[in-house]
């Protein structure tokens, strides 16, 4: 049979869209930031995930040094969580300071 | 709270996704090289110059007033996933391979071709249950897809599975969307865990799901396009991708099938898995499990074994090394049917093999010295973690507490019953044992119903 370039569409296959509907959800925006770090609080949390506590220490070390008016505390995520008890954490952090820096996420 | 989540940069994608899923879509991140972050994370030298590279962006993330879409993001607009597709084609082979770079292209095929969902093969799949098109089995993670029964069933007519298997299918799909499966960990971890699919009760022998030699493998139509129906449901109803949001780093070895097989009730000595978690002998269900790779026991065709031991070695292994995980570590052994009768010759029941493994297994107190992560510094107080907030269930928690003590042996699961034991595999044959030391109690079994077109699993 002779090859043809030009395409001639004789059937139509009419198929099914496999994805599932994503449900609305509501957008939030980022918390409001701005000025010196100087007098503020800093979280570091770390996730718990090897070498982390070692990223945000040297970290620590330099906010410390550039910053010396603020204060650094660590929170580490604790043990690895079930799906049932994370949101329970999350609340917990804000209490600890005025900012957060989270690390290392993968 | 203001914040700035550093993440390394083979993760910008995934994290900007899982903050879209979540409704921030504006989050401020810094990334970190991960070709040197990973090698050089052991030691706070060697970190030192990536964090210098990587301050003053971490500052000025702290610090920069918003811009107005960050303080308040446009509406992410939902994305509409119905409506049907036209294809032309020359003629139907054209069309079919088009079809194929239509859906590869939208990232909605596993790769493999795949059989056009036509409206008319939906309906003759939906038609092998009396479940409603519009029912919704559950939410799958990680983005929350509706998975309805017609979704499922989309994504079943694709991966070639005959409408008698459907309603096998759908009861997986129950235990993947059950709220106490953390589906989100199978789908998107490094971790490349690898769905178990085993199916019981009358139905298995009724479709011809092999249970035999080569269960695992191909040429059982059954096994291949259950698991392949439930890859493609979960990777297009949870809207996943490989390097996007699915970060398995080696992909998964049963990446197209997951581990698919039926119990083989015949040659087992002992009541079927499923009698055993409560179900009636003449139920059939799907039990789903989350695993790590398969470790092989036993001597198949090439050396000798004995059911003891095979499970000496077992034992062996399950207390070889590792993290102590007792709140979250779950095994499925699955014996075959020649060692499982062996273990009955020399007494077990599958009770009594439970209770074997849990006593055997128990770690001594003094042997509990392995560096843990996730913010402890050794087993002791990773266990005393799990038991204050709850993930060590209350009805254990003394026996833990216990064990915490010179002199104490430390159980490496909560209870005898998180080992499921199994009967399948060929003669000669191997021993399986799955294991998932992960965040939650994977194990779900669901009851099969609905079926139209098959004696089993219509109530």
């Amino acid at each position: 049979m002779p090859h043809t370039s030009v395409e001639q569409a004789q059937i139509q296959l009419e198929v099914m869209n496999p994805r599932g509907e994503i449900p609305p959800s509501k957008t939030l925006g980022i918390s409001p930031r701005g000025g010196s770090l100087d007098g503020k609080k800093i979280v570091l949390i770390d996730n718990g995930k090897f070498g982390a506590n070692n990223f945000l220490e040297v970290v620590g070390a330099m906010l410390k040094e550039n910053y010396p008016k603020a204060t650094i505390v660590m929170y580490p995520k604790p043990a690895a969580q079930t799906i049932t008890n994370l949101p329970k954490w999350y609340p917990t952090v804000k209490p600890q300071g005025d900012l957060f820096v989270f690390g290392v996420g993968d | 709270m203001p914040g700035v989540y550093f993440i390394t940069n083979e993760f910008l994608e995934d994290a900007k996704s899982a903050a879209r899923d979540r409704g921030m879509p504006q989050i401020r991140v810094v990334a970190l090289p991960a070709d040197k972050y990973y090698r050089f994370r052991a030691s706070k030298e060697e970190l030192q110059p990536i964090a210098n590279t990587c301050f003053n962006h971490m500052i000025e993330a702290l610090t920069r007033p918003l811009t107005p879409e960050e303080a308040k993001p446009s509406p992410i607009q939902k994305q509409r996933e119905g409506g049907n597709l036209q294809v032309a084609g020359r003629d139907f082979l054209h069309a079919f391979e088009k079809t194929n770079e239509l859906f590869l292209g939208n990232r909605w095929s596993d790769g493999l071709p795949i059989v056009p969902p036509a409206p008319d093969l939906v309906n003759a799949m939906l038609a092998g249950t009396t479940r409603s098109p519009q029912e919704i089995i559950g939410q799958v993670a990680p983005k929350n897809g509706t998975a309805t029964v017609e979704k499922i069933a989309i994504n079943a007519v694709m991966a070639g599975a005959k409408p008698e298997y459907f309603p096998v299918i759908l009861a997986a799909m129950e235990g993947f969307t059950d709220t106490h499966y953390d589906l989100t960990h199978v789908q998107a971890s490094t971790g490349s865990f690898t769905p178990v699919v085993m199916v019981d009760g009358p139905i298995a022998q009724e479709l011809g799901f092999n249970s035999g030699i080569g269960m695992l493998g191909h040429g059982w139509r059954p096994n291949s396009t259950v698991g392949r129906a439930i890859r493609l449901s979960l990777l297009n109803i949870g809207q996943t991708w490989p390097q996007v949001n699915d970060m398995a780093l080696t992909g998964r070895l049963e990446a197209y099938t997951f581990f698919t097989f039926a119990e083989d009730t015949a040659r087992s000595p002992w009541e079927p898995y499923h009698v055993s978690r409560g179900y009636k002998p003449e139920d059939s269900t799907v039990t789903v499990a989350t695993s790590v790779n398969p470790t092989v026991f036993g001597g198949g065709a090439v050396t000798p074994w004995t059911g003891p031991g095979v499970i000496d070695s077992i034992v062996a292994r399950m207390k070889g090394g590792g993290v102590v995980w007792p709140h979250s570590q779950t095994y499925i052994l699955v014996l075959h049917p020649d060692c499982a009768v062996d273990l009955a010759n020399h007494g077990y029941s599958r009770t009594s093999l439970q209770d074997y493994l849990y006593e055997q297994t128990r770690v001594p107190y003094e042997k509990l010295a392995g560096p843990v992560f996730f913010g402890h510094d050794n087993e002791v107080d990773f266990i005393r973690t799990s038991i204050a907030d709850g993930r060590i269930r209350p009805d254990r928690a003394q026996v833990f507490l216990d064990a915490l003590k010179p002199g104490g042996r430390v159980p490496v699961v909560q209870g005898p019953d998180d080992f499921h034991i199994m009967v399948a595999g060929g003669s000669p044959g191997y021993d399986l044992l799955f294991s998932y030391p992960g965040t939650n109690w994977a194990n779900q079994t669901k009851r099969i119903y609905g079926a139209t077109l098959t004696a089993a699993g219509r109530n």
